[in-house]
């Protein structure tokens, strides 16, 4: 992924990962709300026609429900996400916030981190430790010729093969899906 | 050029997998040089063809190949027995004062084998069939896992080997898609 510069940062924190493919969308991410891993939270939530993630310390929830907000009343999504890039880059109340936000619909997915916002052409996105791997369970699994399963019970495999190789990331996960 | 300290040829994968008892190996072809392609279709698998054994290494170049060379004597010396060769070849760091850190790692597998030796003497046998080594050796195991764990799954090792080391190369910048493959 574009963000991941230096290998060392690499920290524990909660992965997620979304997928949009021939007109289905999911999101899943491995955080449990209900027996949190030190400060880091990873929010998933289907907010008007799109999927949106969250992954970063506890002090980004504010950031996240804005965001969530402006994806909530956006008009043209690539617009939006690059003026949600321009805000967490330039606003200085931000400046100490690292997380990531991805927003998915049924068009595109696209990948949000201060002054970079992208659109995933291939429409895997993954984030956090495992991501990698997620990727990499997800592009095989779309190298089929046929493939039968559904995003969700393809986001669902990608968990369980990235938990299986990243001690980081853990194999129970929630997952949502745009209906 | 200048030569650093630590200026071995690095960075490749490797993925074996054993399944339906068939073996299939695959290599990529790129050898780095720090930052630099140094060469895009080297060889870094080969088969063993008395014993009937695949095999293919990573790290630095020479010493793979001096791993692979002790390899092959305990295996003639052992009659192709593939798990004891390859313990009696760990036995050997323990014992023998000559031997250094090889900077490398070879996979071997067979019909009924699949082991993974590294130069500092390590032996591993992987739960699930699947060896991968090299800088992309995570990202091969979790494409591979996951082909694996498809309805649809190809029945072919050669295949499956093919497609994960392919999904390696697009992601590791020291994997590149010029892939051999060899079979059992």
């Amino acid at each position: 992924m574009f963000w991941t510069k230096n290998k060392e940062k690499k920290r524990a924190g909660t992965t997620i990962i979304g997928l949009h493919f021939e007109g289905q969308a999911a999101i899943g991410t491995d955080f449990d709300p209900e027996n949190p891993d030190g400060d880091e939270v990873g929010i998933i939530k289907a907010c008007s026609g799109m999927l949106m993630g969250f992954t970063g310390n506890c002090e980004c929830a504010p950031i996240a429900e804005k965001f969530e907000t402006m994806i909530n009343n956006c008009e043209n999504i690539d617009d939006t996400c690059r003026e949600i890039s321009t805000i967490w880059q330039q606003d200085p109340s931000f400046n100490e916030l690292e997380g990531k936000l991805i927003a998915i619909s049924k068009e595109g997915s696209y990948a949000i981190a201060p002054g970079n916002a992208e659109r995933i052409k291939t429409g895997i996105v993954a984030v956090g430790p495992g991501e990698e791997y997620a990727l990499a369970a997800i592009r095989a699994v779309l190298s089929q010729p046929e493939v039968s399963e559904t995003v969700s019970e393809i986001v669902k495999k990608a968990f369980t093969v990235a938990a299986g190789v990243c001690v980081l990331v853990n194999s129970s996960a929630r997952i949502i899906t745009l209906e | 050029m200048t030569i650093k300290k630590d200026n071995a040829f690095h960075g490749t994968t490797i993925i074996g997998l054993r399944l339906n008892g068939k073996a299939a190996i695959a290599g990529d072809g790129q050898v780095t040089l720090d930052d630099m392609i140094f060469k895009a279709g080297a060889r870094k698998v080969r088969k063993i063809e008395d014993h009937g054994v695949l095999v293919g290494f990573a790290g630095s170049a020479a010493d793979g190949l001096a791993l692979l060379q002790r390899f092959e004597e305990k295996l003639s010396e052992y009659n192709g027995n593939i798990p004891r060769a390859a313990v009696e070849l760990a036995k050997d760091w323990r014992t023998d004062r000559y031997l250094r850190r090889l900077e490398a790692m070879i996979v071997v597998i067979s019909k009924d084998h699949s082991f993974i030796l590294s130069g500092n003497g390590d032996v591993v046998e992987p739960d699930d069939g699947i060896c991968t080594i090299g800088s992309g050796s995570g990202y091969a195991l979790a494409a591979a896992r996951a082909i694996l764990s498809c309805k649809s799954a190809p029945k072919d090792p050669a295949e499956i080997v093919e497609r994960s080391l392919k999904i390696a190369a697009d992601i590791c910048v020291y994997t590149n898609s010029n892939i051999s493959v060899l079979t059992l």
